[in-house]
């Protein structure tokens, strides 16, 4: 009877965390995904699918034909075209003060970006590492292509 | 010979996105044409502030991203990076409530705006709600900022009550920081003292 008990709590932590639903150490979340996307995350490849929770050091992969759209705890909104790695290197948001700072790399591909609430706090909270140079954002809507080297 | 020289640059041409460089960064206009400002720190060379629509810095591969601020076309913009700007999010959407003083019952003009914002969250994949305390600047900040949470926290009880599930939901209080109405210190002012719910 016990097992049985232990058995469906196991089930039901591993349908919460598949369904993306883990709020804990969520900075982001995927709400838009066309073709072959994968989140890289640890030694995994996780499918992308709408409604995962992303997180500091998840790498976002896009294939032939695919793009990804996804929005942060700050309200920001990144997305990527095909062909595109986006590694999220660092993400901190204090609710209160909006105080606090978002690293990513695009080392290939398209990236299109709506600034939010770090960026209007403080100028070039976001920053964006590309081949060529380093972006620092003061707002709002732009995009990146980068050739990897 | 000729033929496949002319179609190798054919190709070559577009899937360079013929005009822009294999490396661009573009300022874009918001919907009501207001543009912020993207500084690009290159390896070498001074720092670019790109801050007029459809400005850019580019460089090709294996280059350095030049201090020159050349704009490009829109069209040139909407057809190389066309799958990038279709898989946008929806960009988050705001709505303020206002409550009677020391309840969690909203006022008579707050309550037509509920079902806009169960609307809102039914139109986005995997909604998410925000809900974000706010004071007037009667008071100590610290004070505030711990009232502002609890009136976050008494919002999202009553969200989960109208059936809005918990793990969608996170609270903030962000005190006297974001005055809807400014006003000197220790005046008091009712449109300050509301809830935010953004809906992302």
């Amino acid at each position: 009877m016990k097992f049985v008990a232990v058995a469906a709590a196991v089930a039901a932590a591993l349908c919460a965390s598949a369904s993306g639903w883990a709020a804990d150490g969520d900075i982001g979340r995927i709400k838009t995904v066309t073709g072959t996307v994968h989140v890289l995350r640890a030694a995994q490849q996780l499918k992308a699918e709408v409604g995962l929770g992303l997180r500091t050091a998840d790498v976002v992969v896009t294939e032939a034909d695919s793009s990804v759209g996804m929005t942060f705890t700050d309200t920001s909104l990144l997305s990527l075209g095909p062909y595109s790695t986006l590694a999220l290197d660092s993400y901190r948001f204090d609710a209160t003060t909006h105080e606090g700072g978002f690293d990513t790399s695009l080392s290939q591909g398209t990236l299109s970006v709506k600034s939010g609430k770090l960026v209007q706090q403080a100028p070039e909270a976001m920053k964006i590492q590309t081949p060529t140079a380093i972006l620092g954002v003061r707002g709002t809507e732009f995009v990146v292509r980068a050739a990897a080297e | 010979m000729q033929t496949r020289i002319l179609a190798v640059a054919a190709i070559a041409l577009t899937t360079a996105g013929c005009g822009l460089k294999d490396n661009a960064v573009v300022v874009l206009p918001e919907a009501d044409g207001k543009v912020g400002a993207v500084v690009v720190h290159a390896k070498a060379g001074p720092q670019v502030v790109l801050n007029k629509p459809f400005s850019s810095a580019q460089a090709w591969r294996g280059g350095d991203m030049a201090a020159v601020d050349e704009p490009v076309e829109k069209e040139m913009v909407e057809r190389v990076f066309r799958a990038a700007l279709a898989a946008k999010p929806m960009p988050a959407k705001s709505f303020v409530l206002y409550f009677q003083q020391g309840t969690t019952t909203l006022t008579a003009a707050s309550e037509p705006i509920l079902p806009d914002i169960f609307a809102e969250m039914r139109r986005r994949p995997a909604a998410e709600v925000t809900v974000t305390g706010h004071t007037d600047a009667v008071g100590r900040g610290p004070v505030n900022d711990a009232l502002s949470l609890d009136r976050a926290r008494a919002v999202r009880d009553f969200l989960i009550g109208k059936g809005i599930a918990p793990e969608v939901i996170d609270v903030a209080g962000r005190g006297e920081r974001d005055l809807l109405v400014k006003t000197p210190d220790e005046v008091p002012e009712a449109r300050n003292r509301r809830v935010e719910i953004t809906v992302r």
